[in-house]
């Protein structure tokens, strides 16, 4: 695809919540033309060092019916070029970008989640398919 | 209300320490019996040969040296043949213990608790009351087996330990077909091997009355002014419905509680879904709630649809579930299902306004202690 | 009496000595979050506060800091007591599948006098007896059937019209209860007809064996001839006449109506309940339609998507929530076995709508030839010449071979939704299934790709239509409570 840049890099936070101490992803988009819907390849770089290959590689997943991302490294940027599986306008670009930023830090706290309730998620589990307990037959006799 | 206890006057006293015993109006008994029943005497009856005698009359007249003679007063004529009473010849001190025609008989086994709830109705004291266990054992003997149903409260009667549960199996030897309702705050429980001595008693018809006051464990643990109130009492009934034994979940509806009624109820719904009855109570104002009458009171009228609400959930999961405590007129209609009229006898009053109320008979009435000190601004006859 | 303590003494002094308790969260909407707990109950948050709640930040004197403690969302220092609450309440959700399989399906003819469009039977006509199974197929399903250790057993009869081999029928039933005699299971019996063949000598063989009658009523009577072409015309006379003529004979509670969605159905639903209200039923089912058998053939199943289902039943919905605001007692099922996963920790035991998926695990299907499906789904791919779901035959395989079959084992492995990406973050997972038939039928795997699967974002699109209505309608959010302990 050929693409001509015409230049337009946006330095947006994460929503109206920065989380301290990350650093908000660059957007770069990449386009033809203003006025009306076009394919477009639009460019998201993540901080690796912020974000895990992981998280987006998941936000990405959830975005496959809207665009195919080709994911690299390159130094501690994780880069991503989303191509759009059908045109839109740039106004509805800008709100997909969004919400795939958003998607990526809400990846991202997810695996933290997850790792913070490892132990407690096990140990609920173990306790909920043990032999003893209060449902069905599983009486503790009384000898 | 009635008078349970007083102080009367001791015509003669032949004994000298305090006893329980049976009353019975029949002056006509074997000279055997009469060893071990108080008479109920009437004016023309020879009470000779009886251990106690309860007169009207003011001067004792051909009593028996042996016999301990009190004089009763009016107040006092809900006594009747086969109550029993705790007699001390020495103070004068009555105390009715038993009543063979209430169906609301509760023994009190200790003042002492680990709780200190702002709506007490038994407010707690600090002293060694073991004597009343005793007490206990020895009432539960002279009760008949009829019986239908008994309660054992405090204070926290499981404080006693195993004593208390030596007074289970005493209770089911001694009564076999009683029903035994035990308000307890179910802490003791938390530990499975009590809970298992509990169920070893293995009596047929046993149930304990523990008390849950919000799903907010914070809210919990400040009505009954003790920290890890809330894990211990459910932790307790986890152990119980382990091992089988039947739970009711008590919650008293007062300001501190009503803001998450509802949310308790669904609470107990998604968490306590086996418990065996829910009742909700309206409050005594007796205890520690007049003290603290400012943070608890809520005219009764003004929650009564967020008492829907939460009788709706409970209704709504299959849960049993009863209103106590209030008055027909201060509930919504939707409620009726589950409304029982719940206050003890002996304490039960109306209002003037209530002398014309086309439905008072199937009212529960009030607390005597609620129309003294505080009670709904909208209590109305129905017509 | 010593002095009262203020709420306050009984609060930890830090909000930060708060421990995360597992959780999950996916978007309600533009601004709000539904969080599910690992029991599966649900609370929604402002992606605000989630963000505080993750970063630790969130305070304890916010009224939501309370709810998250006490929906089993975080503990500190005042309650621990929730993991040994969420273990009763994932077990208690867990139980049903020791219980295994319950739904045996037996196909007693492909003979049928309809030929509806959408019908995942393809219809062979009366005249060709080869399509009826025989006894010797029909003892070794019901060994089979017997087998499973499920205590309660049901065997609902389909076909084709199962009333064309009602003497087959007769054969089951009798022999089950009599081979049950040992194994003291709890037997049903169902048969799945149109009703056009009933007589009085069916029902009271009924009667005397407590056989549950089913039937479908698709909507008012054009609606429902369009759907279900007979000679004659008349499908819908016959149905009709038949639930009255079941009710009479063996009662009301002994027919359920069902109705299938066809794309002539989506913009009448008014009419289709107003249709269920006129025949004095007192609730409906507004299924999806599945994407098989006629129904892709006939490319009925391409002409309407989620979208236009959803339309659908937003509206029928609504209109029900409006009869029941008006004192009208009508349930929607498939809204209540949603809200029994949403609001209790029951099992609803539908088998589309769990995870790990229904196959073989909630039903089994046994053919009139002998070939044993792992749902009814998976029989039709069959018919389309994918024999991916079948698991054996009960005349050459053992109970042992065919429960144990990688047709079966691999999809409920593969499918299991905790594991399948996206569906393992995502907070309706408790509420949601596998349904790798489903996704073969469509996209030649076990899971298909979530975010393009009609699947996931039919089931997404509908838990938040739900969720939306609960929490914003306090007469909704009881009426769907009942409807969940129904």
């Amino acid at each position: 695809m050929a693409i001509v840049p015409t230049a337009r890099i946006d330095r947006i936070g994460l929503g109206d919540k920065t989380v301290p101490g990350k650093a908000a992803p660059q957007v770069k988009i990449i386009k033809m033309n203003d006025s009306r819907k076009e394919s477009k390849a639009i460019s998201v770089n993540f901080d690796s060092q912020v974000f895990s290959l992981m998280a987006i590689k998941k936000a990405a997943y959830k975005y496959i019916d809207a665009f195919a991302a080709d994911i690299t490294i390159e130094n501690h940027e994780i880069r991503c070029v989303l191509s759009l599986t059908s045109p839109r306008t740039e106004e509805s670009s800008a709100r997909l970008v969004d919400d795939f930023k958003k998607e990526v830090l809400d990846q991202d706290l997810r695996e933290k989640l997850k790792d913070e309730t490892e132990a407690v998620r096990n140990l609920v589990l173990a306790h909920a398919f043990s032999k003893t307990g209060i449902v069905n037959n599983e009486r503790v006799s009384n000898d | 209300m009635l008078k349970l206890h007083g102080n009367l006057p001791v015509l003669n006293s032949a004994s000298r320490d305090a006893y329980l015993v049976t009353i019975t109006t029949n002056a006509n008994l074997p000279s055997v019996l009469k060893k071990n029943r108080a008479l109920l005497m009437q004016p023309d009856q020879d009470p000779k040969g009886y251990k106690a005698v309860l007169t009207k009359e003011k001067e004792r007249k051909a009593v028996d040296a042996d016999s301990d003679v009190f004089q009763i007063s009016d107040d006092y004529s809900y006594l009747n043949e086969g109550d029993i009473v705790r007699l001390d010849p020495s103070s004068g001190s009555m105390q009715s213990l038993y009543r063979k025609n209430s169906p609301h008989n509760t023994i009190l086994l200790t003042e002492q608790c680990n709780h200190y709830c702002l709506m007490c109705s038994q407010p707690p004291k600090d002293v060694d009351d073991s004597w009343l266990l005793q007490e206990a054992f020895e009432l539960i003997s002279l009760m008949p087996t009829d019986t239908k149903g008994i309660g054992f409260s405090g204070g926290e009667p499981t404080l006693y330990g195993d004593r208390f549960i030596d007074l289970l199996h005493h209770t089911k030897r001694s009564l076999p077909t009683t029903a035994i309702d035990i308000l307890s705050n179910g802490r003791a429980f938390k530990d499975i091997e009590f809970a298992k001595k509990y169920a070893a008693v293995e009596h047929p018809d046993m149930l304990l009355g523990i008390p849950i006051y919000s799903d907010d464990a914070v809210r919990h643990d400040y009505v009954v002014q003790s920290r890890g109130a809330f894990d211990e009492t459910i932790k307790g009934i986890l152990n119980l419905k382990k091992v089988d034994q039947k739970v009711e979940i008590r919650i008293v509806i007062h300001k501190q509680t009503i803001d998450r009624l509802v949310k308790t109820c669904e609470f107990i719904a998604r968490n306590l879904l086996f418990v065996d009855h829910v009742a909700l109570m309206g409050l005594e104002i007796t205890g520690f709630t007049r003290p603290n009458l400012d943070l608890l009171w809520i005219d009764p009228y003004e929650y009564k649809d967020i008492l829907s609400e939460a009788v709706a959930v409970l209704n709504n999961y299959g849960m049993n579930a009863s209103v106590y405590n209030h008055q027909l007129c201060t509930i919504n209609p939707d409620v009726l299902g589950n409304y029982r009229r719940s206050i003890s006898d002996w304490k039960t009053e109306f209002l003037d306004e209530c002398l014309s109320c086309t439905k008072r008979a199937d009212c529960g009435g009030l607390f005597s202690s609620s129309k003294q000190f505080r009670h709904s601004r909208y209590i109305k006859a129905f017509k | 009496m010593s002095e009262f303590r203020t709420i306050e003494f009984y609060k930890t002094r830090e909000s930060s000595s708060y421990r995360l308790l597992p959780f999950r969260f996916t978007s309600l909407d533009k601004d709000q979050y539904v969080l599910t707990n690992m029991s599966g109950e649900y609370l929604v948050s402002t992606r605000d506060k989630l963000l505080d709640l993750l970063q630790h930040k969130l305070s304890n004197e916010d009224p939501t800091y309370v709810e998250l403690r006490s929906r089993h969302f975080l503990t500190d220092n005042n309650s621990s007591i929730a993991p040994e609450l969420l273990a009763i309440k994932l077990r208690t959700r867990y139980d049903r599948l020791a219980e295994f399989t319950g739904l045996h399906i037996f196909v007693v003819t492909l003979r049928c006098e309809h030929s509806c469009s959408y019908c995942q039977v393809s219809r062979q006509s009366e005249d060709k007896l080869r399509y009826d199974m025989s006894s010797e197929i029909a003892v070794g399903a019901i060994d089979l059937a017997l087998r499973s250790p499920s205590k309660n057993i049901k065997i609902e009869f389909q076909g084709g019209e199962p009333l064309l081999n009602f003497e087959l029928i007769k054969f089951v039933v009798l022999e089950a209860k009599k081979r049950n005699q040992r194994r003291g299971k709890n037997l049903a019996f169902v048969i799945a007809t149109n009703l056009a063949l009933i007589n009085e000598h069916i029902l009271t063989f009924c009667g005397q064996h407590s056989i549950l009658i089913s039937t479908s009523l698709d909507g008012p009577k054009d609606l429902h001839n369009a759907n279900r072409p007979r000679p004659g015309r008349d499908s819908y006379e016959k149905t009709i006449d038949g639930i009255k003529f079941v009710r009479q004979i063996l009662g009301k509670d002994r027919v359920s109506v069902l109705m299938t969605t066809t794309e002539a159905s989506l913009n009448r639903v008014r009419e289709i309940i107003d249709e269920y209200l006129i025949q004095n039923l007192n609730g409906i089912f507004l299924r999806p339609l599945s994407p098989y058998g006629f129904a892709i053939k006939t490319k009925s199943y391409r002409a309407y998507n989620a979208e236009r289902w959803l339309d659908f039943y937003k509206e029928g919905l609504e209109y029900i929530i409006d009869l029941n605001r008006q004192g009208i007692d009508f349930i929607e099922y498939y809204a209540a076995t949603i809200l029994k996963k949403m609001l209790t920790s029951e099992d609803p035991g539908y088998v589309d709508l769990m995870s790990p998926s229904g196959i073989g695990i909630g039903a089994v299907v046994y053919n009139y030839d002998g070939y044993v499906y792992a749902s009814d789904e998976s029989r039709m791919l069959a018919e389309m010449g994918e024999e991916k779901f079948r698991l054996g035959n009960v005349l050459e395989d053992s109970y042992e071979k065919i429960f144990t079959s990688p047709n079966l084992l691999d999809p409920l492995e593969e499918s299991f939704a905790y594991s399948v990406p996206m569906c393992s973050d995502c907070a309706f997972e408790p509420y949601c299934g596998a349904d790798p038939v489903f996704h073969y039928a469509l996209y030649r795997d076990y899971v298909g790709r979530k975010p393009e699967s009609e699947f996931c974002s039919r089931n997404m699109a509908t838990f938040r239509f739900l969720i939306k209505k609960m929490e914003a309608d306090k007469f909704i959010r009881q009426l769907f409570t009942k409807w969940a302990n129904n």
